[in-house]
């Protein structure tokens, strides 16, 4: 049971993350590898705002804030160099992210920054019968809550069809008169957002340090892969994949179980090259 | 029927044997230069000096070995790798293992680690090389990710060390090099720089022989080289074994210099150091990706204490990427293309 909700929290984080570079991938066309160095501004700027004023005004203030850099993104990078080639656009937001990793280590310093959850969710709760620390349980609440809020929104209103139809074909849905720009904007600022949110929330259930971005974008970018490129459902899965494979196996199997992730991520792209949930043929 | 084809094919003769002519000339003139610079390269450790220099020279080089390996699969295919330390960091791996728990002599060590490197990239590209390139980057991502894993998982810590990394005892003398000198970067410098150049000029050859015209096809128009009766998919598994191959010198002299193996040879990071220096220095060029090493490397050891290195080639590869896609030797050959090619057009335009 306590393994199931080390998952689910692991799971919640990596859906955060990975719902937001499949959207980005989806409309935009582009890998981002700066997603890890915008969770890492979310972290750094959660533990600001959180020292200031507090966590829960963090959450809501550095989406925001992450939101509005998204656009600067948007109108900035994304837009101008649209017509650049996928892995153009791959090694652009890598030189991105060492760029944001060093303004950040300019700004805070290499050291960790720790950081203890809100007042009243230090303790632990029970649930199913068993002792869990209460700001996982915030974790997985907001993390899956936030990223089936999105699920719901792609699947059942009139944008969200628009952000799937351009998602699948977004030379027919153009034709069709859906505003790819419009959505653009809207879907790059949500990303950005959503790797606010899981910057504030990882806080502190991870230390708060310059590598963290380094490590999570290499898990995010294998599980948008595997979930099938620009696919929210697979993404959603895949993260549960991996989020499983990091904590039982290392628990139940032996630690060789650690590979298995990465097994079935290159099995699969070799097998189905789209991802498992994956509608377009990757290029 | 048959007339008009041999008319063609009358007429289409001299040009094409004209252009074999120009491109067996500027082959020639090509090996010509990497002749010149490998020699004028065996002056540098007498010239000089201070060891600090030699060092990130020395280092440079390795990485720029590295960054050659990333780059040829970029310029030949356009591919992008983000697993060439699991080739690097692996053969060094190896390398370090058959040194410190077999007990093997240098020599053979890094024979075999270079070997057993190479064959396993062969053995990845028969499966890789069907993927396209978008695809192909995300596998060779899941790949450099899964050999750091393994190589960090507890199980094999006895063997490989673990986080803690594994120092690296020789047996027996490298070419004449006893451990001692293999750690002074100015004797040392003499092998790694042969075997930078080779890769340089082998480099050179592959990309001007049919193999690399034939991978140039394939960059520009796959399914077109395969209509025409082409086969693309050895060409591609050759490639990337090679580029394999490069990787793993390059990670064997790097254990060999510092005598010391870690999993900081395998990580993501240390895949894309090799990515941004075949950036900075230019893929297109053979020479480009040692520049880029050697500048890194000299940016790495300047800006050590501030650190704010990795600011500057982030910056550095965005403007590059976005002004210029081929980085500073491309730049350099753009100039060089102008000047050539107005020489050159001045009869034709007289004519």
């Amino acid at each position: 049971m306590l393994s199931i909700l080390n998952a689910l929290t692991l799971a919640a984080l990596y859906t955060l993350l990975s719902a937001g570079l499949a959207l980005i991938f989806g409309l935009r066309n582009v890998m981002n590898f700066a997603h890890g160095a915008l969770y890492m501004v979310g972290a750094y700027l959660g533990y600001s705002v959180g020292q200031a004023i507090g966590f829960w005004p963090a959450l809501v203030i550095v989406p925001l804030v992450m939101a509005a850099f998204g656009a600067v993104l948007e109108y900035g990078l994304l837009r101008p160099l649209a017509k650049r080639s996928v892995l153009e656009m791959a090694l652009i937001t890598y030189g991105l992210s060492l760029i944001i990793g060093q303004v950040i280590i300019e700004v805070y310093g290499g050291n960790t920054r720790p950081l203890n959850p809100p007042a009243g969710l230090g303790g632990s709760a029970s649930i199913f019968g068993v002792h869990y620390p209460t700001y996982r349980l915030l974790i997985i609440g907001i993390g899956l809550g936030a990223v089936f809020g999105v699920f719901a929104w792609l699947r059942w209103t009139r944008t969200g069809l628009f952000v799937r139809a351009v998602s699948r074909d977004r030379d027919t849905a153009r034709m069709a008169g859906v505003d790819t720009r419009r959505l653009g904007v809207l879907v790059v600022c949500l990303s950005t957002a959503f790797a606010g949110i899981a910057g504030v929330l990882a806080g502190p259930y991870v230390a708060v340090q310059p590598g963290m971005g380094d490590s999570i974008i290499v898990i995010s970018l294998l599980i948008i892969a595997l979930g099938g490129l620009g696919s929210i459902g697979g993404a959603i899965g895949a993260s549960a994949v991996f989020a499983a494979a990091a904590t039982f196996g290392a628990q139940y199997l032996t630690d060789v179980s650690a590979l298995l992730p990465y097994i079935l991520v290159i099995a699969v792209l070799i097998v189905r090259p789209q991802g498992l949930g994956g509608m377009r043929q990757g290029s | 029927m048959t007339t008009p084809r041999l008319k063609v094919s009358q007429r289409s003769r001299p040009s094409e044997e004209l252009a074999a002519d120009r491109r067996a000339a500027s082959w020639r003139l090509r090996l010509g230069v990497a002749a010149v610079v490998m020699a004028l390269g065996y002056l540098v450790p007498s010239a000089v000096g201070s060891v600090s220099t030699m060092t990130v020279l020395f280092n440079g080089i390795v990485l720029g070995l590295m960054a050659l390996s990333v780059g040829f699969l970029l310029n030949t295919l356009g591919w992008v790798t983000f697993g060439a330390a699991a080739f690097s960091g692996g053969a060094a791996y190896i390398f370090g293992i058959l040194c410190v728990s077999h007990g093997t002599a240098v020599l053979p060590s890094a024979i075999s680690a270079v070997l057993v490197a190479t064959v396993a990239s062969l053995l990845i590209g028969l499966i890789f090389v069907r993927s396209k390139a978008l695809v192909f980057t995300i596998l060779t991502l899941a790949l450099g990710q899964m050999v750091l894993q393994l190589v960090s998982l507890d199980s094999l810590s006895n063997t490989t060390g673990g986080s803690n990394g594994l120092v690296v005892n020789y047996h027996g003398s490298f070419l004449g090099l006893s451990s001692a000198a293999l750690a002074k970067p100015g004797q040392f410098w003499y092998v790694a720089w042969t075997l930078v150049m080779l890769a340089v000029i082998a480099v050179i050859i592959i990309s001007t022989s049919r193999l690399g015209r034939l991978l140039r096809g394939i960059r520009e128009n796959e399914p077109r080289l395969q209509h025409s009766g082409y086969d693309t998919y050895w060409p591609k598994v050759l490639a990337f074994g090679f580029a394999g191959l490069l990787g793993a010198v390059a990670g064997v002299l790097q254990a060999m210099s510092i005598a010391f193996v870690s999993t900081d040879l395998l990580t993501f990071g240390a895949s894309g150091t090799a990515i941004v220096a075949a950036l900075i220095g230019g893929y297109r060029s053979p020479y480009g990706p040692v520049i880029g090493g050697v500048l890194l490397t000299y940016g790495e050891n300047f800006f050590g204490s501030s650190g704010n290195l990795f600011l500057y080639t982030g910056i550095g590869i965005v403007v590059v990427l976005v002004a210029f896609p081929g980085g500073i030797a491309d730049l350099a050959g753009m100039l060089w293309r102008l000047g050539v090619t107005r020489v050159r057009a001045r009869p034709a335009g007289g004519r």
